[in-house]
């Protein structure tokens, strides 16, 4: 108890120093805190857009859709989707399957026209999936029947000075290489908040787009969600085995990890956000270190002092760990609150790249990029700011105890 | 001694007359073009498209008036009855009736498939004279069948062909080479490969059913593969055929498409 009220008087004794050294770590431990959440966030944003958008978490295509994918060969689709989805929908696992055909299309309206995306969709499964629902912001959602309507983005809207209500014609090659095409009235308009999305496409019924691209009764891809993304390589292989077993050789199910270059690549700046994390969690320890360390050091010849009147070595050594922990508790403990508050905030506002990112019209990159904020990444943070706060008060502390008081008395 | 001179006579004689008599490979191409093209033409025909195991009808009337203007309206199946195509020199539109609409089809779009068949636009649209964009060189003669139309049906004969190969000679052609087999008889083109100018091979077409109109033999019979397409080939089968007959002007205008 002794030891305590000594630790605790000198930390209030030198009040500036504890200040100083109390602030270092509770930067340290705020950052720690906001960069993992932060890059957590952002690496979760990009494959949720990816997953939501392109692969599922599972995906079922046809092979031979798979070696041309970007031309999107309407021929090699899934005239079985129907029975696949009735199948899949007994597996527990499975929360959504839902069909999807996309198609290449030029947009024209009053002389301008313009490449773009088209999807047909089965909008009320897609929620689970798309949850276009979610992001409209005028109108309304189309229907799933054949009525001939059309959701198109914020951005498209405005490129082509259309509104809710508007008729947007629709032009394409079938499947079978002829030209068709639609009015389709504009029923709603959406913010994904992902310019690819936003600019480029627009969605359609399953049963309109069937009839424009003359595959009635077909998808070209079918999207299955699980409730554990995590395992979707397992799902998928025993899906693939089911789909292969009634259909042989002629889908192929993958998971979302391994699905194209982009994942690959995100993947790899995955390892490079893992990386970064690293450096930023070793310049917080080091900072944390040194302050403690220095903070210590000097001290010395206080502690030979103390030696002179009698503390034992151990004594010493557990008063100054006593000492480090209470400072690093305390400054950990701010440091948390400071770095809680900052991520969370950074959850709900997010970081508006809208500028940065309006180009890049190929990668599903988010106009805003939230963090993930995360009790763990807290508890995280504290403890590594008291873990280091206390080793780093060891080496100076044992090397000080071990001296005598006469030589640490000496010690500048 | 006179006997060596009255054979070198002779000889020379028919040498010189084979010489006369036989055609050079621009004088066959020419009474190819002759056959082959026309001032004027008005043409019903039914597309039979082949790809994998489907198999697609599409009935279309064309217009043709000289080597420039083009125009061809679909009148079945039912998703395609109405679509009309415009061709006047390098332009082209399209009428889509679905959604009362004019396109207009960019240059490079005319070298792709017309209705998802193996013919382009361009190779259904135009009618230039092969003299006028290739140089010809007589490689040959060959034997290939040819059919004709006998009690209903289509019988294939054995045909003796000039093989002649065509070279561009102007530079906006969409096939740089083209081998071609020309019947010695009708000197209707029996057989043509088209080539890229890398020398790749893109189609080949076959024609058959020669019919005679006044001084002109005309395949009613086309056959064309696009050899970029997996297992597809097209069929066309010419089901009027009128040459130089009066074409009003209305059909190649842009408001002929919409009415």
């Amino acid at each position: 108890m002794f030891l305590f009220s000594l630790s605790w008087r000198n930390i209030l004794r030198n009040y500036r120093r504890s200040i100083l050294t109390g602030l270092s770590i509770m930067f340290a431990v705020a950052i720690v805190i906001f960069m993992w959440s932060f890059i957590e966030g952002e690496i979760k944003a990009v494959f949720d857009t990816m997953i939501n958008t392109s692969s599922g978490h599972i995906r079922v295509v046809n092979t031979k859709f798979l070696k041309r994918e970007k031309m999107l060969p309407l021929q090699e689709n899934i005239p079985d989707y129907v029975a696949i989805q009735e199948m899949l929908a007994k597996d527990p696992n499975v929360k959504t399957v839902t069909g999807r055909i996309r198609f290449g299309v030029l947009l024209e309206n009053n002389g301008t026209t313009k490449q773009s995306l088209g999807f047909g969709i089965e909008p009320q499964k897609e929620e689970q999936v798309l949850k276009l629902g979610k992001t409209l912001v005028d109108g309304r959602l189309i229907s799933q029947g054949s009525e001939e309507e059309v959701n198109i983005g914020v951005q498209m809207a405005k490129e082509l000075g259309l509104r809710v209500g508007d008729i947007l014609t629709v032009v394409t090659q079938t499947a079978y290489g002829s030209f068709s095409a639609k009015n389709l009235q504009i029923v709603g308009i959406f913010n994904y908040g992902s310019p690819v999305i936003d600019k480029r496409c627009f969605f359609i019924s399953l049963p309109v787009a069937q009839d424009l691209l003359d595959i009635s009764g077909c998808v070209t891809e079918l999207l299955v969600m699980t409730d554990k993304p995590d395992q979707a390589r397992l799902e998928a292989a025993k899906i693939g085995e089911q789909i292969a077993l009634a259909y042989p050789d002629r889908y192929t199910v993958k998971a979302w990890q391994d699905q194209g270059v982009l994942f690959t690549f995100m993947n790899l700046a995955k390892y490079i956000y893992m990386v970064i994390l690293g450096i930023v969690l070793l310049l917080s320890a080091f900072t944390i270190l040194n302050t403690m360390f220095m903070a210590v050091l000097e001290r010395t010849r206080e502690l030979g002092m103390m030696k002179a009147l009698g503390l034992k070595n151990g004594q010493v050594v557990n008063m100054m760990l006593i000492e480090s922990a209470a400072l690093g508790t305390i400054a950990s403990f701010l440091g948390a609150i400071f770095g809680t508050i900052l991520s969370y905030y950074m959850s709900v506002r997010g970081m508006d790249f809208t500028k940065t990112v309006a180009n890049m019209e190929t990668f599903p990159i988010p106009n805003v990029l939230y963090a993930h904020f995360s009790w763990s990444y807290v508890l995280i943070g504290f403890s590594f700011g008291i873990l280091f706060s206390v080793l780093a008060a060891i080496p100076p502390a044992l090397r000080a105890a071990k001296m005598e008081a006469t030589e640490a008395l000496h010690e500048i | 001694m006179k006997y060596s001179k009255l054979v070198l006579m002779i000889w020379l004689y028919t040498a010189s007359a084979a010489l006369a008599l036989a055609l050079t490979a621009q004088e066959i191409i020419d009474k190819v073009d002759s056959n082959m093209t026309f001032n004027t033409a008005r043409m019903e025909s039914k597309m039979v498209i082949h790809v994998d195991n489907e198999v697609r009808t599409k009935e279309l009337l064309q217009f043709e008036k000289g080597k420039n203007q083009g125009y061809a309206e679909f009148l079945s199946p039912a998703r395609d009855k109405g679509v009309k195509y415009l061709k006047i020199d390098d332009n082209m539109w399209m009428y889509l009736p679905s959604v009362d609409k004019i396109i207009k089809i960019a240059g490079h779009m005319l070298r792709q498939s017309m209705m998802g068949s193996d013919f382009s636009y361009e190779d259904a649209l135009e009618s230039s004279k092969l003299n006028e964009k290739y140089t010809s060189t007589l490689t040959g003669e060959e034997t290939v069948p040819l059919t004709f139309m006998e009690a209903g049906k289509q019988v294939p004969k054995l045909r003796v062909c000039y093989v002649i190969d065509l070279t561009a000679k102007v530079k906006d052609v969409t096939y740089y080479q083209r081998k071609v087999w020309v019947d010695k008889e009708l000197y209707v083109p029996v057989k043509s490969e088209l080539f890229a100018l890398s020398g790749k091979k893109l189609k080949t077409m076959t024609v058959g059913n020669v019919q005679r109109f006044g001084a002109r033999y005309y395949p009613m019979y086309f056959t064309m593969s696009n050899l970029l397409r997996q297992n597809s080939s097209t069929e066309m089968f010419v089901t009027k055929a009128q040459f130089d007959v009066p074409v009003a002007d209305k059909y190649f205008t842009q408001a002929a498409l919409t009415k």
